[in-house]
């Protein structure tokens, strides 16, 4: 968390945003994603079952409390999931968790802002390709179009990708 | 009877993670979402600090300095949706979405380029997920012990 008189660039520049992070940030999706085995118990399943295995129930929410708190195997997943945007940003994307949520064969739409846009950028504007085939041509802001690091575009799934007349703010 | 047998089999120490779903699913709406709308009502970024301020002819066209204010279409598309064993997608509705991209993405206006980021976890927000769980774990500790 940046202190309150950070600017968002001093903030990006210390904690060099990674690319992860910029996907969070322009596809406007988070991912809560706990990743969980096929015989996961409910907490309340987990609770009973070790009171039934002769466990105390101090000793039981003792433990789980802890391993909240220190991210054990138990929580590890859920402190990745809901960890702040940046630090966790990258944590959810981390293992291929987008493809899991939307699979492989989910496609992207370069957006472009339309206003002083590069004819690299017009080009592409509305064309869907898979993220492996944008991240191959370039992702926008990493030199691969005339406009360089001052690109404005953003890639969208496809599927939520509208395309009309955009107002500045509302 | 029966169940309770297969329970007491279950190797505890070979647990990883847990089933989480109906938790997640409320703490988007009830906590990241909330946290979302707030900070849009305070002008205040995801990562802390205020958002960019707008510029003036843009609060001319307003009738108000509130950044990402104006229709109120923006601060109510905010939704949830589950995608399969915790799993929890939140995200934004209709064209919106496109339009709060530009705006998070940043935009170019005439006193330079502004950046309103607006959408996703704040500190605040992870502070309170792990509080209901916290709550949670003490609520399932409490109705466990209850019941015995």
């Amino acid at each position: 968390m940046p202190a309150a008189r950070d600017s968002l660039a001093d903030y990006l520049r210390r904690n060099e945003m990674r690319q992860e992070v910029e996907k969070e940030i322009a596809t406007l999706d988070i991912f809560l994603i706990a990743k969980v085995g096929r015989t996961a118990l409910t907490l309340d399943e987990y609770v009973k079952t070790r009171l039934l295995q002769g466990t105390t129930i101090n000793m039981i929410k003792k433990d789980l409390l802890l391993d909240l708190e220190t991210g054990g195997r138990i929580f590890g997943e859920f402190n990745r999931a809901v960890s702040a945007t940046f630090a966790g940003s990258v944590n959810r994307f981390r293992d291929g968790a987008f493809d899991s949520v939307f699979g492989d064969d989910v496609k992207y739409m370069w957006v472009a802002v339309l206003i002083n846009t590069c004819e690299d950028c017009l080009d592409r504007h509305g064309q869907i390709k898979p993220m492996a085939e944008w991240e191959a041509e370039g992702l926008p802001r990493t030199g691969a179009t005339v406009c360089k690091e001052n690109c404005k575009c953003i890639l969208m799934p496809s599927e939520v990708a509208v395309l009309e007349p955009i107002f500045r703010e509302g | 009877m029966l169940k309770i047998k297969i329970i007491n089999r279950i190797d505890l120490s070979a647990v990883e993670n847990m089933n989480l779903q109906k938790d997640l699913e409320k703490i988007a709406q009830n906590i990241i979402i909330p946290d979302i709308e707030r900070g849009i009502d305070s002008g205040v970024a995801i990562v802390g600090g205020q958002l960019p301020h707008n510029e003036p002819a843009t609060i001319k066209r307003k009738g108000h300095s509130r950044q990402l204010i104006e229709t109120g279409k923006l601060k109510s598309s905010f939704f949830y949706k589950t995608s399969g064993k915790n799993k929890v997608i939140i995200s934004i509705s209709g064209n919106r979405k496109a339009i709060g991209g530009y705006l998070q993405d940043g935009i170019m206006t005439k006193s330079g380029s502004k950046q309103y980021v607006f959408f996703g976890i704040s500190k605040d927000a992870e502070d309170g997920a792990h509080d209901y769980m916290n709550k949670r774990i003490s609520e399932v500790c409490k109705n466990a012990s209850g019941k015995r």
